[in-house]
């Protein structure tokens, strides 16, 4: 009962607290192309901030990296946050013509699964290898996923928030 | 053999392909680095970076400390070039929380970053030249590396982790006698460079073994991420400094080199060329210092105090002339109305209010911060979730994208090339690993 | 090959030798760059990050009051580990401070934080030492005597006498 009490609380907390948050440049030119895209607003430096469903990843980059008003080249970082209750990939974007930066958010489901962005950007390769070997998010079209940082035989994803390590191999860590 | 780490070598049936493992312990890899190499004859037909040696997880480590006790280990992800990288920390972290910088920290900061990446650009000259094979060169610029590192030993207290940038200003003022220290190390240094390039630039090993030699264009740097001096050899005149001006590098004038060449010869010139750029912001920085030297600061602070004090002290006797129920002296209410001096805020090291280090708590947010660094975009994707550890922490270092690019740089050349194609490259391991 | 040509290289070889000395000879009487290490010590500014230490009162007397703030930031696990009781007047007494100097990194952290100045670094900088344990320091390794803890705050433009 409490606890269905608290959901509810926290319902209606939300409810009370619609999310206002104004659509950025880039958000607004997807929204025209009809992609689907949740605005998160700016980031303290000043970027923005998207949200894009995991199916119309590919396209939504395609279209940054192409279109003449955005033109988005330059692959900056991918990393991996663990939000707890899910895992986002987040992609930073820097264009050379234009020298904007942007941010697009994907949320992994619950296979942990995200398209990887190979074929708009190869430069992701190893951003995307460093990300599944340390949070384990898998990018589904990326054509030699394996372990970069950690040794090829690690036991789990170390920057998971629920990660502990209890390898017996390694004995030398506990002192 | 036929499977090397998951690496599928085609066979031949006229010639074997031989496999040479270079490193993780080899002189050349600068640091812990290994090269799967598959070689048919002299050439290389396919090569596979392993990285991963170094890897000290101080992505975790940063999840599992306070933003001050963390603050150490971040000197640790790039040593070369470490103020770099708490700059770019306490930026993310100054404007998640919303602080004011005051102009003389900016310029400290400036300072301090332009001779770290003369520094940084002098030790990557000496290794670049030992890997060609020239040993005298990096005698020469270990030398002149060694006074920018005794700047940093008086102003920090440690030549390469130096631990100096707080959130919100500095850790202490510099010492008194600094800036004639470095004007004395600046106005040295031109003529040492003019003595490298005097001894290099027109070397005919040198151009032999660069010149025409690990040729990328602008696609390529943007296929693999190569950021920094590698792509403004490319004849892209990007540099953030620039094009997105970030502490005070608007105020100063500076200039962009570029090569269009492309090659490993242009590379090294393009760094060549970045160290008098840096010299010319360190000048102009110098100059242009708010507040100049610090005894002065100090004085012109006493006299300030000293002029409080006398307020306080008239408040003090007009109170106690009130509870007497005796007129006060007209001086005393005179001096009671008056303003307490203070110091000119672009004159501090450290904002209005100091933050306390300890229980530093930004708001909930999330911040990229990006800076040029000697090797090219240095980034920290900074999460916070309101509590004083952050929820993550995402180092960006321009080595772990600037090395993805070498197997494509390195199938079908020579392998007698392989060093100098890697050293052009100014890969640090540690920030590849983190 | 002719006479003459001969006699062009063998000048032009003396004049090239003749540059190599004078580039030899001018580097004759100039400073060298390195030192001597052990014989003499490098100059190192006051601000180094040396040994940690205590300073202690002008007496010789513990200036710690226990608050465990250097242990809080410290960057190492357990580093520094601190065990103190109050006596009958409420005063602190360390019964135990000891630092593991060999997992130390010297960052200088510990030193900002201390509120009564007590933790500090000397420049200090030969740690060698023979075995693991020898190189956790505790209060008596660390404790600066009265006089040089007065020299230390002299040089570092503290407060001379602290009581």
């Amino acid at each position: 009962m409490s606890e269905e009490k608290q959901s509810e609380s926290k319902e209606a907390a939300k409810d009370d607290l619609p999310p206002v948050i104004e659509p950025g440049v880039y958000g607004e030119l997807l929204e025209k192309k009809k992609f689907k895209v949740q605005h998160l607003g700016m980031d303290a430096m000043g970027v923005e901030m998207i949200e894009v469903a995991a199916e119309s990843l590919l396209r939504v980059a395609e279209y940054l990296r192409d279109n003449k008003k955005c033109q988005f080249d330059l692959l900056v970082s991918v990393s991996g946050v663990d939000m707890v209750d899910y895992r986002l990939s987040v992609v930073h974007l820097y264009s050379l013509s234009s020298n904007e930066s942007l941010c697009i958010k994907v949320r992994a489901d619950e296979k942990e699964a995200v398209p990887s962005l190979m074929p708009i950007w190869p430069a992701v390769d190893w951003h995307e290898r460093e990300t599944y070997d340390l949070m384990g998010i898998i990018y589904e079209g990326h054509p030699d996923l394996r372990r970069i940082l950690m040794p090829t035989d690690w036991i789990g994803h170390p920057l998971r928030k629920d990660y502990v390590e209890n390898d017996p191999r390694l004995v030398w860590n506990r002192r | 053999m036929s499977d090397i780490q998951g690496i599928t070598i085609e066979r031949d049936i006229q010639s074997e392909d031989m496999v040479v493992n270079i490193g993780p312990q080899h002189p050349s890899t600068h640091g812990v680095l290994r090269l799967v190499t598959t070689l048919n004859g002299e050439v290389v037909k396919n090569m596979e970076p392993v990285v991963g040696y170094l890897h000290r997880s101080k992505e975790k480590m940063g999840e599992n400390r306070t933003f001050f006790q963390y603050q150490p280990m971040i000197d640790r992800v790039e040593y070369l070039s470490a103020f770099y990288d708490h700059y770019v920390y306490c930026t993310a972290l100054e404007t998640l929380a919303g602080l004011d910088i005051p102009k003389r920290v900016q310029y400290i900061r400036m300072i301090t970053m332009e001779l770290n990446r003369i520094s940084s650009h002098l030790l990557w000259f000496g290794t670049f030249l030992l890997d060609l094979g020239a040993t005298s060169p990096f005698f020469y610029a270990f030398r002149d590396r060694e006074k920018i590192l005794k700047l940093f030993e008086d102003i920090s207290g440690a030549r390469m982790m130096y631990n100096y940038y707080r959130i919100g200003g500095l850790n202490a003022d510099i010492p008194d006698g600094w800036i004639e220290d470095v004007r004395r190390v600046i106005n040295e240094l031109p003529k040492r460079f003019a003595e490298y390039e005097a001894i290099v630039n027109k070397n005919p090993i040198v151009m032999d073994r660069c010149i025409g030699i690990g040729i990328i264009n602008t696609e390529d740097c943007l296929k693999y991420g190569v950021t920094g001096p590698a792509l403004r050899a490319c004849g892209v005149a990007q540099d953030l400094r620039k094009t997105n001006p970030y502490c005070s590098y608007d105020e100063v004038d500076f200039d962009v080199p570029t090569s269009t060449d492309g090659d490993v010869y242009a590379r090294y010139q393009v760094r060549i060329q970045e160290m008098y750029e840096s010299l010319r912001i360190v000048h102009q920085a110098l100059d242009n210092l708010p507040g100049g030297e610090p005894a002065d600061i100090r004085k012109l602070q006493a006299e300030y105090d000293a002029v409080a004090t006398e307020i306080k002290e008239a408040k003090k006797r007009v109170i106690v002339a009130q509870k007497q129920e005796t007129e006060p002296e007209p001086a005393d209410v005179k001096k009671m109305e008056e303003e307490p001096p203070e110091l000119d805020k672009d004159w501090r090291i450290q904002g209005k209010k100091k933050v306390n280090m300890v229980s530093f708590k930004p708001p909930v947010g999330e911040c990229m911060s990006l800076v040029e660094s000697p090797r090219g975009f240095l980034g920290c994707y900074l999460i916070s979730d309101g509590s004083p550890k952050a929820l993550r922490i995402k180092w960006r270092g321009a080595s772990y994208s600037n090395l993805s690019i070498l197997p494509s740089m390195m199938i079908g050349n020579l392998y007698p090339d392989l060093m100098a194609v890697f050293g052009s490259l100014d890969v640090i391991l540690p920030e590849v690993d983190r | 090959m002719s006479p003459v040509g001969n006699e062009n290289r063998v000048l032009s070889g003396l004049v090239e030798i003749g540059r190599g000395l004078a580039t030899v000879m001018s580097h004759f009487g100039r400073e060298p760059v390195t030192l001597e290490y052990p014989e003499v010590m490098p100059d190192l500014s006051t601000r180094f990050h040396g040994r940690l230490c205590l300073l202690t009162k002008s007496d010789s007397t513990d200036l710690c009051i226990g608050c465990k703030a250097c242990a809080r930031v410290c960057p190492c696990d357990d580093l520094i580990q601190i065990e103190m009781h109050r006596d009958e007047n409420k005063k602190p007494v360390i019964d135990r401070f000891t630092i593991d100097i060999g997992r130390c990194i010297f960052c200088g952290n510990c030193t900002e934080v201390c509120p009564v100045d007590c933790i500090k670094m000397l420049s200090d900088f030969e740690l060698a030492d023979y075995s693991r344990e020898a190189l956790v320091l505790d209060k008596f390794d660390l404790n600066l005597p009265g006089e040089a803890s007065d020299q230390w705050r002299v040089e570092h433009g503290l407060e001379k006498t602290v009581k």
